[in-house]
């Protein structure tokens, strides 16, 4: 029997992407706050020894790198401009 | 007209370094790392005890009275910095790198330098029995530990050696924070998040204490929300499996995510008086028996900032 897909239980938001992630860090995913499509999607991995390798840190890292390679995002613009300091929330 | 004396208070300095050992011997150098507290209350508590013998009298005799133990203990408080939690997250959770969960077993202790412009203070093999972090005043994010550790010694020639390392640091702030509670982001007036580590040091046999021993720890987040329908609908009566709830600050390319994924809320709502429309609530992280969530766990990356 496969193993069950993990309850991504906990959520924050980072940059223009929610994270939505499972209690133990096994698994987590980063929906576009622009689309409300998943961008994509990480399980926690054991490749490199010298770190952890958590989905949640993988998920942070990517949202940054990505924030940083992308000239098409213009959402944190927006919500910085919109909120005028408030943290966007809901 | 005569210069009068000046008391140089403000030239107090701090340098931290991980301790090396049991007792540690640390050397402070150009690596150890100076935070600034806020406060800073640590210092050596001596236990006097006078005995209590049936044929006394009505005064206490300094003849009769032992020193049975000193402890170092204290609070140390500090405008929470990305580089700062660097240092302390594996102090207080045992885990040396990111994300970092608290350890069932071992965990890390540190010696700090207190330096005044006449004298030093050096405390060895320090441990944090409690973090509690919320926001300041002014608005910068605090955070305060409850501080005990192993010895105390003051020695001039350890003045002003705690001017080591310039970390030009910046505090987060409480507005770089976003409070996630049951899958919505909340507006929070106010928070405080409060980590137990549940680690005791004790003295056995020994005048100061030689002996670590670890006790059940704890983690509650306090919050107060807007009390509405939808969230009392969301954040009360989850029973025993609670909610999520994280909490997390980012700036630039820092991030720091506080994470309880199973936070129980026990008791409900009751309003704040002079019709202030907001509830306070306080829920209890609990971890899973197999594993699969933990108490808390924080993700940090800092990167590298100094």
């Amino acid at each position: 029997m496969p193993p069950s897909k993990p309850e991504l239980r906990c959520q924050t938001t980072l940059q223009g992407y929610e994270i939505n992630y499972a209690g133990d860090l096994s698994a987590a995913e980063c929906v576009d706050l622009e689309t409300g499509q998943t961008a994509k999607s990480f399980t926690a991995g054991k490749e490199n020894k010298s770190s952890k390798n958590d989905a949640l840190t993988k998920a942070v890292a990517w949202v940054k790198g990505n924030q940083g390679k992308s000239a098409k995002r213009t959402y944190k613009d927006k919500l910085d401009k919109d909120s005028e300091g408030d943290n966007g929330n809901a | 007209m005569a210069t009068p004396d000046v008391n140089q208070g403000f030239q107090t300095e701090w340098a931290f370094e991980l301790s090396n050992a049991q007792p540690s011997t640390e050397t402070f150098d150009g690596s150890s790392l100076a935070f600034e507290c806020v406060s800073d209350t640590v210092g050596v508590d001596e236990t006097i005890t006078d005995t209590a013998a049936l044929m006394g009298s009505r005064w206490k005799f300094e003849d009769r009275s032992r020193i049975t133990s000193e402890v170092v203990s204290g609070q140390m408080t500090f405008d929470m910095s990305p580089a700062l939690l660097d240092f302390f997250l594996p102090v207080i959770t045992g885990d040396a790198t990111s994300a970092h969960t608290p350890q069932a077993n071992g965990y890390t202790d540190f010696d700090f330098m207190r330096s005044e412009p006449a004298t030093a203070w050096l405390f060895r093999n320090c441990i944090v029995t409690q973090a509690a972090f919320r926001p300041g005043p002014e608005g910068l994010v605090r955070m305060a530990l409850d501080v005990t550790g192993r010895v105390g010694t003051y020695d001039g020639s350890f003045a002003n050696a705690a001017s080591q390392s310039d970390i030009h640091d910046e505090a987060y702030s409480n507005h770089e924070a976003v409070i996630n509670v049951a899958s919505g982001t909340r507006y929070v007036d106010n928070w405080e998040l409060v980590i137990n580590t549940g680690i005791e040091l004790i003295t056995s046999n020994s005048l100061t204490p030689n002996r670590a021993r670890a006790g059940e720890m704890s983690c509650t987040l306090n919050a107060n929300v807007e009390w509405t329908s939808a969230n009392e609908a969301a954040i009360y009566g989850q029973g025993k499996d609670g909610l999520a709830a994280t909490l997390t600050f980012s700036r630039e390319n820092m991030s720091t995510v506080f994470t309880m994924s199973t936070l129980v809320l026990p008791k409900s709502p009751v309003g704040f008086s002079n019709g202030d429309n907001r509830w306070n609530f306080q829920g209890v992280s609990k971890a899973s028996i197999g594993g699969s969530t933990g108490l808390y766990s924080i993700a940090h990356d800092s990167n590298n900032a100094s």
